[in-house]
């Protein structure tokens, strides 16, 4: 039985009674020993690998709210405000004018062959408060000619030029809603929400979601492999609603070449319509009977309501400060109850998207009733993304068994948007409020939504320890958590609430060798430079990634 | 063009009642009902033809499923099917607002025929008050062209007195029709069928047979809902335009509230585009209008116009004599 012993300058372990060392013994992809070297030689004969003699290892991160669709974002012209890495290591450059992005669809336009739709991903009005509405004189700069087709972060919006508009026939006559117009009549370009966005019939075929397709899950193991991401959860997996994808995700992930383990949170039905919650609890039972070690299929994954910046999250009293209140409930109290008990009773975990205060109240009184009928202490139900629950609520949720997953990539990439546009800045700073959290004693975990921020746990982390804004505010110093909490949340928190931390999530003997290779260790830089730290690769149940390091970028 | 019918209400609200009971009655058409839960559609196994656990095909012309990817994408892949339903029905979640619903049958190759909302006599007016789900429930009643009270009989009829006049400001733009059990005439939830109005006034219940114009049904066949279409109150007249109407004038009528007027259904040609023919479908007081692409032309159908109303306010004759007045010159 083969044996290799890691070297490492450092090895930061999550563990309490073995915080450091600097080597680790891996045997059958698990951990047999942590110490030195000669302590891990105690186990017989061993290979010594080096490779790491200069880095730093740390548990593998654990993304316990991603998406695999951040494959997509990658695919297309990229025209979002923040930079964003690709598979190969390099990084697509943000625009940050709407020059930048003339600039960058002139640059897209002049590849393609003549007469093809140019589509161009992730625009998102909100970081340009002083322009105009983007509209198809805008994009008509780049071609009037060739049909291009802008799609809005939000996943709700297009924008296209006169070109588009031209070859789609879409005219003043147009019928359906959502064909914004300008002043004179004519459609000015914008498309609101999938019907009016469908009438671009290319472009929508192309962007609308190749919903489960398992080619995204080795583009997305790339990611997490280049960010240090050892296990991966997709928060709207697919299994229950189209069990026919089993095979091919599960096949995806469990090929040697992929750098990741995949665990599937999974939809009981599409969102916006009900289901047999208990067939649905039936069959993920079923499924996770056929876990391999690569591919775990976990409990239900409940949508419950909107996103902040969109104003469609439902929010208590006196909910949003500016714009109009949107808040779409998208499940009733009672099925979010039955939901609930069904996974409960059969020993499943809920993870439950809850942006708004309002529907994490809906969904901790939820949890209460189900847990008084049945009592099943261990349960480690989640409130997803967080942003806003309140002080008394995670009060309720620490007696209750409740866990959080808070978005706090958000203070960054919306800090500056959320203090001046959804809740003021007095709320802004009690937002993703993970001191309150864990003190009040709600286990803990921070995600990046992967598609919405690229993956990856350093950023989550920087922005939960230091609270700055991209303007370069603090938004809420007195929620701020140390880089050690930090670092427990993002590997030993994330595997609490997957039920996955008798086997991930540190390095300890017995738990799989899951590693992040890293220049230096978060807990010993300036913690302002947390997100700077340089990622080698990763270590897969003791399989080594290295991570390209191509050291430039494209647009 | 494929009719689309969107039904909506909050949860428990009697939508899957309303859903059987259109399975079982049938539409006359061919249907197709994307139902909000699958497992909750609850038909005869005589009517069933074909079950494969999650598409259900009945005798009558429908078949039955439930949504696995985003409505937008499925309405995409249906309108270039061969055998592409007439009517899709689309049963809506307990708390989906059915406004932004339908437009998605506002798309090149569906038209919208109607959003009905089912609401609970017992509880809707409770529900629309609720501090989390309150206005949800506002949204739907605000979206409804037709609203089917459901479960009359538990509620005593001073009750729904009240509830119809509160329901005249909740659901400004609805009909109100009282129903036990979700059962209403189909024509009403569906529209009628243009292919079999004849022209003229017709019989209280002559509406309500759709399956007498499926030639694969058994001509003796004993439908569940006879007693009740037998006493259904409601009256149908088909009208014939004979050429080219006034746009407001039409629209005056349709959307008046004293006209009675619960469903219509037609073809005609405005004075003001004499160039094309627009399906006009009427809700409750919402008219949808769509104009049909030439190689739709519907010459047989070109003129008529079928209204289904409930009198008294629903006067027949007079009304035929008001819509004469709106032929142009």
């Amino acid at each position: 039985m083969p044996t290799t012993i890691f070297v490492a300058r450092k090895v930061v372990t999550m563990h309490r009674s073995n915080p450091t060392a600097t080597a680790v013994a891996v045997r059958d992809g698990r951990v047999l020993a942590v110490g030195t070297v000669e302590e891990c030689q105690a186990w017989g004969e061993a290979t010594i690998d080096t490779t790491f003699a200069d880095k730093v290892l740390i548990p593998g991160f654990v993304e316990a709210h991603g998406h695999t669709m951040d494959a997509l974002v990658a695919s297309f012209p990229y025209v979002g405000f923040f930079d964003y890495p690709l598979p190969d290591g390099t990084v697509a450059k943000g625009v940050k004018s709407y020059r930048d992005m003339l600039d960058a669809l002139r640059a897209a336009d002049a590849e393609l062959p003549p007469g093809q739709t140019l589509l161009a991903n992730s625009f998102d009005p909100i970081y340009f408060p002083d322009e105009p509405r983007l509209t198809r004189e805008h994009l008509d700069l780049v071609s009037t000619e060739r049909p291009i087709y802008v799609r809005h972060a939000s996943g709700h919006l297009a924008t296209v030029n006169s070109g588009l508009l031209a070859k789609e026939g879409i005219d003043r006559d147009c019928p359906t809603p959502g064909v914004a117009r300008g002043p004179d009549g004519e459609p000015n370009g914008e498309l609101q929400e999938a019907p009016a966005m469908s009438l671009a019939v290319d472009a929508f075929k192309v962007t609308s979601r190749a919903m489960f397709d398992p080619r995204v899950v080795g583009i997305h193991a790339e990611l997490c492999r280049n960010a240090g991401v050892t296990t991966s959860t997709e928060l709207v997996g697919g299994m229950l609603i189209a069990p026919q994808i089993e095979d091919a995700w599960r096949a995806a992930a469990e090929a040697p070449e992929t750098p990741v383990r995949m665990v599937l949170y999974n939809m009981p039905s599409m969102p916006g319509s009900s289901a047999d919650h208990g067939a649905a609890a039936d069959a993920a039972v079923a499924l996770a009977q056929r876990d391999t070690p690569k591919f775990r299929n976990k409990g239900a994954k409940l949508v419950l309501d909107g996103s902040i910046q969109g104003w469609t999250a439902v929010l208590l009293w006196p909910g949003y400060i500016t714009g109009t209140d949107h808040g779409q409930l998208l499940m009733s109290p009672e099925e979010t109850v039955e939901a609930v008990r069904a996974f409960h009773r059969r020993r499943l975990n809920v993870h439950a998207h809850c942006n708004g205060n309002a529907t994490a109240e809906m969904f901790i009184d939820a949890v209460e009733q189900v847990l008084a009928e049945d009592a099943w202490l261990d349960h480690r139900h989640v409130v997803q993304h967080s942003q806003t629950t309140l002080p008394h609520q995670y009060r309720r949720m620490a007696r209750l068994g409740l866990a959080a997953n808070i978005f706090s990539n958000h203070i960054w990439y919306w800090g500056d948007q959320h203090a001046s546009l959804t809740l003021g800045p007095d709320r802004a700073r009690g937002m993703w409020a993970c001191r309150t959290a864990l003190d009040m004693g709600v286990p803990l975990s921070l995600h990046t939504d992967s598609g919405v921020t690229p993956i990856g746990a350093l950023s989550p982390m920087w922005c939960a320890v230091n609270r700055v804004s991209y303007r370069g505010d603090v938004l809420g110093e007195h929620e701020r958590i140390t880089p050690y909490e930090a670092l427990h949340a993002v590997t030993v928190g994330a595997a609490h609430q997957l039920h996955m931390d008798d086997e991930i999530g540190s390095i300890e003997p017995g738990k799989r060798a899951d590693f992040a290779v890293l220049d230096e260790s978060p807990l010993d830089v300036d913690p302002m430079a947390i997100r700077d730290i340089g990622v080698w690769g990763t270590v897969v149940g003791g399989v080594v990634y290295e991570a390209p390091r191509p050291g430039s970028t494209t647009s | 063009m494929i009719d689309v019918v969107v039904i909506g209400g909050y949860l428990g609200s009697g939508k899957t009642s309303l859903v059987n009971h259109l399975l079982r009655t049938g539409t006359g058409r061919s249907t197709l009902v994307l139902v909000n839960d699958f497992g909750a559609v609850a038909v005869e196994p005589e009517l069933v033809t074909a079950s494969d656990g999650e598409l259900l095909t009945l005798a009558n012309g429908c078949v039955c499923c439930s949504l696995s990817s985003p409505l937008i994408e499925t309405l995409v892949a249906l309108r270039e099917r061969a055998d592409r339903p007439e009517l899709l029905v689309i049963e809506t979640s307990g708390v989906a607002d059915p406004e932004p619903i339908a437009h998605h049958a506002m798309i090149p190759g569906f038209r919208l025929a109607g959003i009905v909302v089912v609401a609970d006599a017992e509880t809707v007016r409770a529900r629309s008050e609720h501090a989390l789900v309150g206005r949800t429930v506002q949204r739907q009643l605000t979206a409804a062209g037709l609203v089917v009270l459901n479960k009359v009989d538990l509620v005593a009829s001073a009750e729904r007195d009240r509830l119809h006049a509160w329901l005249a400001i909740a659901a400004p733009s609805a009909v109100v029709v009282d129903a036990q059990h979700g059962e209403v005439p189909v024509a009403l939830v569906v529209g009628p069928d243009l292919a079999t109005a004849t022209p003229g006034i017709g019989e209280p219940d002559d509406h309500d047979h759709p399956t007498d114009h499926d030639h694969d049904h058994p001509a003796d066949h004993d439908h569940d809902d006879h007693d009740h279409a037998a006493t259904d109150p409601h009256r149908t007249i088909t009208w014939r335009a004979g050429g080219p109407v006034d746009r407001e004038a039409l629209l005056a009528i349709l959307g008046d509230v004293d006209a009675g007027i619960v469903r219509a259904k037609g073809v005609l040609t405005f004075a003001d585009r004499p160039d094309r023919q627009e399906m006009v479908q009427v809700v409750g007081r919402r008219v949808h209008l769509t104009a049909l692409p030439d190689r739709a032309r519907d010459t047989a159908a070109d003129g008529r116009l079928v209204l289904i109303g409930l009198p008294p306010h629903f006067d027949p004759a007079a009304l035929e004599a008001h819509l004469h007045t709106t032929r142009a010159e």
